[in-house]
């Protein structure tokens, strides 16, 4: 009687299942797969003898890791790049959303998410030009008007306290419209009755995005939030290679430049591995602790 | 019923297809495999010219365009017919190739023959090591065209393994002196002249830099013109602005000291690469330097140049036309021509980028037929295969017109220029297709740096001590220091201490190490 019940409802669903088929597949074969992989990390690989023929090593990519001097300044770099990003990066697009579900004039609200949504699809190669252009020291726009203000130019792309905030400032203009839509997604979820009866008890705007809006978003922003942690480590590697040189090393060197030096560009492949998989771990631990805390504190969260 | 099961078999398909279509668009969706589809006649069936049995080669190969220009096309048919061979082309996007190439050697799934960016790189260095790719000695007896325009000092740099084997053949570039193209009307305007063999000193190179950047060269009434527009190379480091000139020439004979061969940079004793490095820096601090080259590649400084922002670049004598052309097209006023700089004795002399070699075709394990493979190249070295490599093919490139080549515009040659070259001879680099007053007056001045070029001794001998973690890190600490040096941001003194430190880490088991190796060689 129940084989029939588990049958009816595989056929009943059979649809839901045959869409999962390729995304599975897709995260079998590019992401499952490779992981085993991650065994050159502990070894010397040999191009010929491939990675199962290679001698063991053993720990010793992460002792040289550890004990690079390099180490602990490009994960300096990494997490403090990663907790602006946190901190100025993932609130942006909850404002907007909220800003923009305000809106009830529908034309107006279309043309700003339009437009908003525009500088997702420039790809950092190009915005990395303009930024150049940009902030020029010779001919840049920024420059001309502080000029014009009497001050010296500013080379903002060679300081290297400037560096971070450039960047931060650029994703988030490339990024926030973009993310208001899983917010304005969930933000349609939240039953309208809600907003009616609030209304009728006299609440004003504000308090009703405070007390109705938000914490119908809440579980939305807290698995994203939890899921940004994981990826504490990972910069983005694009639009830091393209607007790091040697004198904004100090505080512009993160995890994907370095592993991109060792591994793509000096070949030490199994060196660049180890990076790869110590920064799996830390990500891995985060989101598992974020997980429970988030579990604990507000009893949301992934699993 | 059965069209309910039609519509399921047909959605399923579908989803199928799609899945198999995103595993492998992933694998190798920016890849393009260029099949010259020239001698297309059964293999089986064909014994070409030579007697032998037509054999396929896969090459792996650097070129800026995916696909075969059609004007190119009858080259290679020609290849292919004289040597009975079938040629497979794979060429990645170029601007990710070395990416591309690392890939394909761990994957074990690698061409008979591929293009490694040079004899230094790390890729071609454990492809050697690692056995992916094969000695080349026994077959270069049988290699008459590639053995006749090839610099020694190239042969030298390919024993990677300093064992007498040779690794790969070099797509040789003319070793050269390169100098400096420059704004003629900008010179003319501010009132200097430059001697007839286009050859000034340190002195007059730098007032050409100060007018350039204070004088108003263009004319325009605004402070917005600088002397000298520099890049980041593709390091992220700002070559020096002179070099040679203050006696940097890489490795040679010791006046005495710790050491019997020592290049300047590495040198305690000597003040060389400091006077290099205070050059540039005055240059930055004085804003004779475009102030944007510590953050601009090689393209945008160009485009910088090309539009007036600096007036002076370092480049091949070859590329003067094409500059000049191109500036054009925004100022009909520009005028390009070519400057050298003397060293502080008066003397013209400059060392070569590398061993004369741009790039190297290494033979991987995976050739079936070595041999024929390399013959592939050694044709195009021939006096057909190089006729068409440097002039073109009639009909498509240029047509004859009272015995002389009449060239078509715009015809594109994106591979037949990049796969060999013939050693010394500098007119490949300038443009046939250039009107031919130009091209006496670039002639000039290749042929002017390629007989002033000096040679490192270290023939691009790599000591393994740079392989070691302690070394490689230390690599970020000096491109950092340097770079703050020359820019004005640390005193040039900052050297000493950089040395020190780069002698702790290692540096010193480089220098006994490269002085073994270079002695073995004299």
């Amino acid at each position: 009687m129940q084989a029939t019940g588990k049958l009816q409802y595989w056929i009943r669903h059979r649809w839901l299942y045959i869409f999962l088929i390729p995304g599975l597949i897709y995260l079998l074969v590019f992401k499952y797969v490779p992981m085993f992989g991650v065994v050159i990390a502990f070894k010397e690989l040999n191009l010929i003898r491939g990675i199962w023929g290679s001698d063991w090593i053993g720990l010793a990519n992460f002792t040289t890791l550890f004990d690079s001097p390099h180490f602990y300044r490009v994960l300096r770099n990494s997490l403090l790049l990663s907790i602006y990003q946190i901190v100025w990066g993932f609130p942006a697009p909850i404002i907007v959303a909220l800003m923009l579900n305000e809106v009830r004039q529908m034309a107006f609200k279309r043309i700003s998410q339009t437009i908003l949504y525009l500088p997702h699809f420039i790809s950092w190669v190009v915005l990395a030009g303009i930024l150049i252009n940009f902030l020029s020291p010779s001919s840049g726009l920024v420059n001309h008007l502080i000029t014009s203000m009497g001050y010296g130019p500013v080379r903002f792309l060679m300081e290297p306290s400037y560096f971070r905030s450039i960047i931060v400032s650029a994703e988030i203009w490339k990024e926030v419209g973009w993310g208001t839509i899983i917010y304005l997604a969930a933000m349609t979820g939240i039953d309208p009755t809600l907003y009616e009866s609030a209304t009728i008890d006299g609440a004003s705007r504000l308090q009703r995005i405070w007390y109705i809006t938000i914490p119908g978003i809440a579980t939305t922003v807290v698995i994203l939030l939890l899921l940004k942690l994981g990826n504490i480590l990972d910069n983005g590697f694009e639009q830091v290679f393209l607007l790091y040189n040697p004198l904004t090393y100090e505080t512009a060197d993160i995890f994907e430049t370095y592993t991109y030096r060792i591994g793509l560009q000096d070949g030490r492949l199994s060196y660049a591995t180890a990076v790869g998989l110590f920064k799996s771990i830390v990500g891995f631990v985060l989101i598992v602790s974020a997980n429970y805390a988030a579990r604990k504190i507000s009893g949301k969260s992934i699993w | 019923m059965i069209e309910k099961g039609r519509r399921t078999a047909g959605i399923g398909l579908v989803a199928g297809m799609l899945v198999l279509s995103a595993c492998s668009g992933g694998n190798n969706g920016n890849d393009k495999v260029g099949d010259t589809g020239g001698a297309e006649a059964n293999a089986a069936a064909n014994a070409g010219a030579n007697g032998s049995e037509q054999v396929s080669i896969k090459i792996m190969a650097n070129f800026s365009a995916a696909d075969m220009a059609a004007s190119e096309k009858p080259i290679f048919d020609r290849l292919e017919e004289e040597l009975n061979v079938k040629l497979e082309f794979i060429v990645p996007p170029a601007t990710g190739y070395k990416e591309q190439l690392q890939l394909s050697l761990v994957s074990g799934d690698y061409a008979d023959l591929v293009f490694f960016p040079s004899e230094t790189d790390e890729s071609f260095i454990n492809a050697v090591n690692d056995g992916v790719l094969v000695p080349i000695n026994e077959y270069l007896d049988e290699l008459p065209n590639i053995q006749a325009h090839t610099y020694d000092i190239s042969w030298e740099a390919l024993e990677t393994k300093r064992d007498g084997d040779i690794y790969g053949v070099p797509r040789t570039s003319v070793a050269r002196n390169d100098g400096f193209i420059v704004r003629e009307d900008w010179l003319d305007n501010v009132g200097i002249e430059v001697p007839e063999n286009r050859e000034v000193t340190i002195d007059q190179f730098t007032d050409i830099l100060r007018k350039f950047t204070f004088d108003d060269p263009d004319g325009n009434g605004k402070d917005d013109t600088y002397g000298f527009g520099a890049f980041l190379n593709g390091s992220k480091l700002i070559d020096p602005i002179l070099s040679s000139q203050f006696g940097n020439l890489g490795w040679q004979k010791s006046d005495g000291g710790e050491f019997d061969f020592m290049t300047p940079m590495y040198d305690r004793t000597s003040d060389v690469y400091k006077e290099v490095l205070a050059y540039t820096q005055m240059a930055f601090k004085e804003g004779l330097v475009d102030p944007d080259s510590a953050v601009i590649d090689r393209n945008t400084s160009i485009d910088r140049f090309k539009r007036g922002i600096s007036g002076v670049r370092y480049e091949f004598a070859g590329n003067a036309y094409g500059a000049e052309k191109g500036g054009k097209e925004l100022n009909p006023e520009t005028e390009i021509s070519y400057l050298f700089i003397q060293d502080r004795e008066g003397e013209l002399k400059g060392v070569s980028y590398g061993t004369g070699t741009w790039g190297v075709w290494g033979v991987t394990a995976a050739a079936e037929h070595p041999q024929r493979t390399l013959e592939v190249l050694d044709w195009l070295l021939s006096d057909e295969g190089w006729d068409m490599i440097k002039f073109g093919v009639e009909g498509q490139h240029f047509n004859m017109e009272d015995g002389q080549r009449v060239y078509i515009d715009d015809v594109e040659s994106p591979w037949r220029k990049n796969i060999v070259r013939r050693a010394n001879d500098g007119d490949f680099f300038i443009s046939p297709s250039h009107p031919s007053e130009e091209r006496e007056k670039m002639r000039k001045w290749v042929d002017r740096s390629i007989e002033t070029v000096e040679f490192s001794l270290d023939q691009g001998f790599i000591p393994p001590a740079s392989k070691e973690p302690s070394f490689q890190d230390f690599k970020l600490i000096w491109d950092e220091t340097i770079t703050k040096i020359m820019i004005g941001e640390l005193p040039v003194d900052a050297f000493d201490d950089l040395l020190d430190q780069w002698y702790a880490k290692g540096g010193q088991a480089y220098v006994e190490q490269m002085n073994e190796y270079i002695a073995g060689t004299q």
